[in-house]
């Protein structure tokens, strides 16, 4: 767009004002709060232009090039009254109203539908309290390549490239929704505007919210709080269906029915998330069904997918790390024995979080044999006997087991 | 004490002159506006399409915090000691100010201070990059190397303020002429009695957060980490508690300045100087209680919200009180615009904008929406650019040809005014607007429907920083310039400083001068 169209928008933005405006969301708070938005900004436009009258009418015709004279008045005690209370009379109308839905707002009591939102660097991880359900939702196009401006061109012209995510949430439309948000590490938002919601997610602290949601749609949004590198990809997307849609979503869900869950979105959505059908390829778990180990090759091309998916988003898929990431070429724990290399995965370390809940044992399995055999981290003559290695599902469990019967010893 | 400066660069390290400490404050802090500006260019360079273009999102992250931190630290609060350092003195008969070793230390601990916050950059390691705000766990747990040094530059800079403030209370309580009593005082040494107070009850804490942050990071503490018993949200706390009265430190300097210029280019008093005054004070009080609204979406009590959003609402009344006796001052009067006149009024103007999107945020549902948005960006940056740069750049087009006895370019400084206003607004009002429509702030990369409003910005952004340069050639022209200003530089103006000869004598009001009633009627 040209600069003077660009400026031309600025003076004439009716065109504009749906676009650039707060949207009226689609819930009855988001409403109540677009409306509260409307009632305070145009109190805000007849004060200033009432105020701004008075200054350019003065900046007009009180110049000594008009021929002026100054008065010479300093004080006037019931202007100076009235211009303080009058102003406070506007903010206790502003108040009533506001804190009716203040009120409201802070209600989440009787929920249909508890679902627990934990923020962590970065994506989104989703509890359905009441039908034991959880996923995790990432950026669709992959958050690594996202983050080293990578994207491919065609995902550059997807108009929602940084608003989608593989997994989204679903909910029932004209149900209360109770959100209860939190998070793993860092200070994350949870803030969809269409719903009206905009929450801190703390680490160590549950707080609530919720929604009432009208309408059928796909609702978008994002992080709204800095927490670092990926701050700006973690979206959000809700997806609110009929209840017998949800039914069915849940139904799939528990099952494990990737295509039918799919189905559930693709019938929603207008442009469905196109990932959300992609899921990665598990060459390893085929094989671990046929009974034989695993190939080598197999959890190589597995763990590529866990690497980019999960880790490469601090490490870099360059594996060259990045400010506190540490690089994982020739790193003392990716090139030495396996045991802590696999510990530090399952269990997290300061900043790196723990797999144990996020990634299965095969995938776990699949990652460490990655990162062992990538870079020249095999290279044993450089980094000694334990460098390289292939290593199953079986090595993770029992390196799981042995360090849960060690805490339980321990008390 | 000799009647002329040292030559050479070491007057400049040893000087105990309020007038030249004042003069190292103001071409320190203007300084630091280019570098911190630079910054700006930077993220908005970054900013002007979708997709990351040639910053990483972690080096944008240290853009932004460094951006804030110098922007506040380096050249805000500086500038305003500088003209607080010139005029005090002058404004109230002393001869100096009452501590001038303590002052000469409280410049020179800054440029190190600032050397430091930046040294990450240098020495490798991330600087320091969770916002100017650095929110525990992303500054303890998560902070990179490089916070360290931001901890023990900020307790730098916390004790330069300090010592600045001691050194500004002492002036003004002990050094006024003969004859003058506090309410004979000028409204800006006014403003700086109170603001210096503010300093002294708010740095500190700021000071102890850092060393918590410090202590949690390296001494396995857990104030901000709950799994340790301690909580995210009590840094957020100590954090407000410090920077929102740390907004009206940056805030109340500057209504000062503005209540000096506007009588002196309406050539009528002040309307209603103690309600001024009274307004200063009721700001600065109320501004220990407002804290909580920068934390409205944290989950904190109904009860807690609702509260400070009454806090805050109030709030706008003074400061309300104030816009409404600056235009009541016009009023009637017999107005020039000359350059200082026009960023006064340029102040006026957009600051109310700024207070208005203010009372927009104190509306807790609606914060909801608007909380971490460019909408908040547009808002601070409304207060802050144009509202508190206009006024300091008011001052400088002011004061300085009294202090250096040149005059710049009236056609070159209204030049700067024009292109300042219209560039300013081009910058942050598309910031609102895309801020309503739910971009996030502080992202490096952006969904494709906020493109338009975002270049519009970057070309803002770019046309404001390069108007800035004409600024520099002003204030040249007051130092090496050729056009003299006479004794009597502005016709309208009253105060003790206005009786001095021009240029200002190296040392002076050696003897006080006697004062009787108001300097300011």
């Amino acid at each position: 767009m040209s600069f003077g169209k660009l400026l031309l928008c600025l003076f004439f933005q009716s065109a504009f004002a749906l676009k650039y405006n707060m949207t009226p969301g689609v819930t009855p708070m988001s409403h109540q709060i677009y409306d509260l938005h409307m009632i305070i900004f145009y109190i805000c436009v007849f004060i200033g232009v009432s105020v701004f009258c008075v200054m350019m009418y003065t900046l007009i015709y009180h110049r000594r090039s008009v021929g002026a004279k100054a008065a010479q008045f300093h004080d006037n005690l019931w202007v100076e009254v009235l211009w303080t209370i009058i102003p406070f009379l506007i903010l206790v109308v502003m108040a009533i109203p506001t804190t009716i839905v203040m009120m409201r707002l802070n209600d989440a009591r009787d929920a249909d539908v508890n679902i627990k939102v934990i923020g962590m660097q970065w994506k989104w991880r989703y509890e359905y309290l009441d039908h034991n359900i959880a996923f995790d939702s990432n950026l669709a196009p992959s958050i690594a390549r996202a983050m080293n401006g990578q994207l491919t061109e065609a995902e550059k012209q997807d108009p929602n490239v940084l608003l989608q995510v593989d997994e989204p949430v679903v909910v029932p439309i004209h149900k209360k929704i109770r959100f209860l948000v939190t998070s793993t590490d860092v200070i994350h938002a949870w803030f969809v505007p269409e719903l009206g919601i905009n929450r801190d997610c703390n680490p160590g602290f549950i707080s609530e919210t919720w929604a009432y949601i009208e309408k059928p749609g796909i609702y978008r949004g994002q992080c709204s709080q800095l927490c670092g590198s990926g701050h700006a990809f973690m979206p959000i997307v809700v997806i609110a269906v009929t209840q017998e849609e949800y039914d069915a979503w849940v139904k799939d869900k528990q099952a494990g029915n990737a295509d039918g869950v799919n189905q559930t979105i693709k019938k929603i959505s207008m442009s469905p998330d196109q990932n959300t059908q992609t899921k990665q390829a598990d060459p390893a778990k085929a094989q671990e069904q046929t009974g034989e180990a695993p190939t080598k090759e197999a959890l190589m091309e597995q763990g590529a997918v866990v690497y980019e998916k999960q880790c490469a988003v601090c490490h870099q898929l360059s594996g060259q790390g990045q400010g506190i990431f540490p690089s994982l070429i020739g790193s003392k724990v990716a090139t030495g024995p396996v045991q802590p290399h696999i510990y530090q995965l399952l269990f997290g370390k300061n900043a790196m979080p723990a797999f144990k809940n996020i990634l299965s044992y095969e995938e776990i399995a699949a990652v460490i044999t990655y990162v062992r055999n990538m870079w020249g981290n095999d290279d044993q003559q450089k980094y000694g006997p334990d460098a390289g290695g292939v290593y199953t599902a079986k090595d993770v469990e029992a390196i799981y087991l042995k360090s849960k019967s060690n805490q339980d010893k321990g008390g | 004490m000799s009647d002329e400066p040292e030559k050479g660069l070491l007057r400049w390290v040893t000087t105990t002159n309020h007038k030249d400490i004042g003069t190292l404050y103001l071409v320190f802090s203007l300084a630091m506006f280019f570098l911190s500006g630079a910054m700006a260019l930077l993220i908005r360079t970054e900013l002007y399409r979708p997709n990351l273009m040639f910053l990483s999102p972690l080096f944008y992250n240290q853009l932004v915090t460094s951006h804030g931190l110098i922007m506040i630290f380096g050249a805000i609060m500086p500038a305003l000691a500088g003209f607080a350092n010139w005029q005090i003195p002058l404004m109230i008969g002393a001869a100096d100010m009452a501590f001038p070793r303590l002052n000469n230390w409280s410049f020179w601990l800054l440029p190190f201070a600032i050397l430091l916050l930046v040294s990450p950059y240098f020495i490798g390691g991330p600087a320091p990059d969770m916002g100017w705000t650095f929110y525990a766990p992303l500054s303890t747990t998560y902070g990179p190397p490089g916070t360290d040094a931001m901890i023990f530059a900020i307790h730098m800079l916390g004790i330069s303020s300090i010592l600045a403030s001691i050194n500004i209370i002492a002036t003004i309580l002990n050094l006024r002429a003969p004859g003058m009593t506090l309410w004979d005082m000028p409204i800006f040494v006014w403003s700086w009695l109170i603001t210096a107070f503010l300093i002294l009850a708010i740095m500190p804490v700021l000071a102890g957060t850092v060393t918590m942050m410090l202590t949690d990071r390296h001494f396995g503490t857990s104030f901000f980490n709950a799994a340790g018993g301690g909580s995210p949200l009590l840094f957020e706390h100590l954090f407000w508690f410090f920077g929102h009265p740390e907004v009206y430190v940056l805030a109340l300097p500057v209504f000062g300045i503005i209540s000096e210029i506007i009588p002196t280019f309406s050539r009528k008093p002040l309307f209603g100087a103690m309600s001024m005054i009274y307004a200063i004070l009721a700001i600065a009080i109320m501004s220990f209680v407002v804290w909580v609204h920068h934390m409205f979406t944290t989950g904190v009590y109904l009860s807690t919200q609702l509260f400070f959003m009454y806090t805050t609402m109030i709030v706008a009344v003074p400061t309300g009180v104030k816009v409404f006796n600056w235009i009541a001052t016009m009023y009637k009067g017999a107005i020039t615009l000359e350059p200082p006149m026009m960023f006064a009024v340029g102040f006026v103007f957009l600051f109310t904008l700024g207070g208005l999107t203010g009372v927009m945020l104190a509306i807790v549902p609606a914060d909801y929406q608007y909380h971490a948005t460019y909408f908040v960006v547009g808002h601070f940056h409304y207060v802050i650019v144009s509202g508190l740069y206009f006024g300091l750049v008011a001052g400088a087009y002011y004061w300085v040809p009294k202090w250096t006895g040149k005059m710049y370019n009236f056609t070159l400084a209204s030049w700067h005014f024009w292109l300042s206003l219209i560039s300013s607004n081009i910058t942050f009002w598309p910031m609102l607007l895309v801020g309503l429509a739910g971009m996030p702030r502080r992202i490096p990369d952006y969904n494709l429907q906020f493109t338009d409003f975002n270049q519009l910005a970057t070309f803002g952004a770019f046309a404001f920083g390069l108007s800035q340069i004409l600024f520099v050639i002003a204030m040249r022209q007051c130092i090496k310039g050729h056009q003299k200003a006479g004794q009597t530089i502005w016709d309208g103006a009253k105060g003790l400083e206005w009786r001095l000869p021009t240029p200002l004598p190296y040392h002076t009001f050696s003897e006080p001068p006697k004062v009787e009633g108001k300097t300011y009627i």
